[in-house]
């Protein structure tokens, strides 16, 4: 697991981002001690680093060059300033990526998987599979028993959400937002136009009753 | 300054020479001089007087078009009385006197409201970073306890952070040429950006956009196009019709330029107020009727896109569409 450290020195943010992150997934410490922020970083040897620029005592761009002297680890600022000098300060100062507040959280935990070189398709196989049902994700489709069916990628994203998802009732926004966070923009109708296709679909897999409507609270396989 | 002006500036000196000469004649005359010698006296006393206040002219004229010459060379005009000579005769220096005193009562004031402004300024872009904090707070706070309710603060929060973004640029608009940082910006990436931040109040509203034909890079500034693209986009969402908005982005590649277009199915615009909409404060009977416009959004846009050299064009049918267009320029010797 990845180890992610905080130095954030409002405390309300760097509390709700602990918790963002390691509801994502990664180990989270922080700085408390601005003084001796070197020596925790040092002690830690942490995957990556979260830098706020405006802090107390060293600000963000020298600690940053300090860190430098003994580290690649990856930085990557998040501030509330956000001029070109700001940025261009902060990459030629060995940062390595530039956010600006108040951040998008999909884009932040983007961001952050990518300084990781750990992008979303390692992470996962390509192949997900329910109750016979198998997704593949490379090519785009479900098959059960052998029998083929292609899907559209607003579709796929549908079904692996499900998938990995099972047994739980999933929110008809909660499906929408996944699917905003993966670049398909669309409203609540043409999500109930999509639902139907898949149904129609595994219909003809033979699997018509899969996912079932759980009136005012959404959809569940 | 034209002669006869000039003529009748003296008029009292030339009414002066009259009557010391009718006199001086009248004189001569009862002294027993012939009428021929007398009339010959008058014409040398006219050709002198003549030629004199002629030469007078002249070098007035000299004096005045040198000074318009050192004026129109001057970029603060206001500075007018550092840079130009102490003139010579006792009541133009006088005069000059006085112009410099007020001129540097004018500089004074002018270099105060400077600070002032530069000022105030700063103070609003100190105040709007320190803004983002507890923004940021908020939106993290709402991300981890998602709800119904978390949703629609997080909706207000993003408008929030839309109108305090539009403050910062505002003021720092004066000061684009030092704040930008041209590279390459892949226009998807850039849309898929501002989707992002407005990712609740779009949903909210029930939005659908379609980025699947827009491709291509353009040379700009990230921040800034962002910042374009986000008051189009919210346009095309408040400004929606009895429809659901659904919103095309899409983009043409032509010889010299690349041409982003979003196109909503809003309530459009009006075909008398279509040139107006660039305008500061410029409402129209859509803000009007409404929604809280101010006027301001694609006033901005404009004035950024100008600073860009991105050129905007706006089609609509009221009732039936909005189309923004962007066109960027493709740069010869980028592409080389």
């Amino acid at each position: 697991m990845n180890n992610i450290l905080i130095i954030e020195d409002e405390k309300l943010i760097r509390e709700e981002l602990e918790i963002l992150l390691s509801n994502a997934g990664f180990e989270v410490s922080h700085v408390t001690d601005f003084e001796n922020t070197l020596t925790q970083i040092k002690s830690e040897s942490p995957d990556l680093i979260l830098l706020d620029i405006t802090l107390p005592g060293q600000n963000g761009y020298s600690l940053c060059a300090s860190v430098r002297q003994f580290s690649d680890v990856p930085v990557l600022f998040i501030t509330g300033r956000n001029t070109a000098m700001d940025e261009l300060q902060a990459l030629t100062l060995g940062g390595d990526d530039f956010i600006s507040k108040p951040y998008n959280i999909p884009i932040l935990l983007a961001r952050i998987n990518a300084l990781l070189k750990r992008g979303q398709a390692a992470k996962q196989s390509n192949y997900l599979e329910y109750d016979g049902i198998t997704l593949n994700l490379i090519a785009g489709t479900l098959a059960v028993n052998g029998q083929k069916m292609e899907l559209t990628k607003t579709e796929m994203k549908i079904i692996h959400y499900f998938f990995e998802h099972p047994g739980e009732i999933v929110p008809r926004l909660d499906l929408v937002e996944y699917l905003w966070d993966n670049e398909i923009h669309i409203d609540d109708n043409t999500l109930s136009v999509n639902i139907m296709r898949i149904r129609e679909k595994l219909r003809a897999l033979g699997r018509g009753g899969l996912i079932q409507t759980k009136r005012g609270m959404g959809y569940k396989i | 300054m034209s002669f006869s002006r000039y003529l009748s500036d003296k008029r009292f000196v030339l009414l002066a020479c009259f009557a010391g000469s009718l006199f001086f004649t009248m004189l001569l005359w009862l002294f027993g001089l012939e009428i021929g010698e007398i009339f010959l006296l008058w014409i040398c006393f006219i050709l002198m007087a003549g030629g004199l206040l002629l030469w007078n002219y002249r070098n007035q004229r000299r004096c005045l078009r040198h000074l318009r010459d050192v004026m129109d060379a001057l970029d603060q005009k206001y500075l007018f009385a550092e840079i130009t000579d102490i003139p010579k005769s006792e009541l133009e220096r006088a005069y000059f006197k006085l112009m410099k005193t007020a001129l540097k009562a004018m500089t004074d004031e002018v270099s105060q409201s400077n600070r002032l402004n530069l000022e105030y300024r700063e103070f609003i872009e100190q105040w709007i970073h320190e803004m983002k904090v507890p923004i940021t707070g908020i939106q993290l706070l709402c991300e981890n306890n998602k709800s119904s309710v978390t949703r629609k603060i997080l909706t207000q929060t993003e408008m929030i952070s839309q109108g305090v973004e539009r403050a910062l640029f505002y003021a720092r608009l004066g000061s684009v040429e030092k704040d930008y940082l041209i590279a390459e910006v892949p226009l998807k990436e850039c849309v898929l950006a501002v989707l992002a931040q407005n990712r609740q109040f779009l949903i909210q509203n029930n939005a659908c956009i379609h980025t699947e034909m827009l491709s291509g890079t353009v040379y700009s500034d990230r921040k800034w196009l962002q910042f374009i693209l986000n008051q189009i986009i919210i346009n095309s969402v408040k400004y929606q019709g009895d429809q659901p908005p659904v919103i095309d982005v899409t983009s043409q590649e032509q010889e010299n330029y690349i041409t982003m277009s979003v196109i909503d199915n809003g309530i459009g615009i009006r075909e008398s107020e279509l040139g107006r909409v660039f305008d500061k404060g410029f409402v129209g009977s859509n803000g009007r009727s409404e929604k809280n416009s101010t006027g301001m959004g694609l006033y901005l846009c404009d004035q950024l896109c100008a600073r860009l050299g991105i050129k905007m064009e706006i089609k609509s049918r009221e009732g039936e569409y909005t189309t923004v267009l962007l066109h960027f320029p493709k740069s010869e010797f980028l592409r080389a």
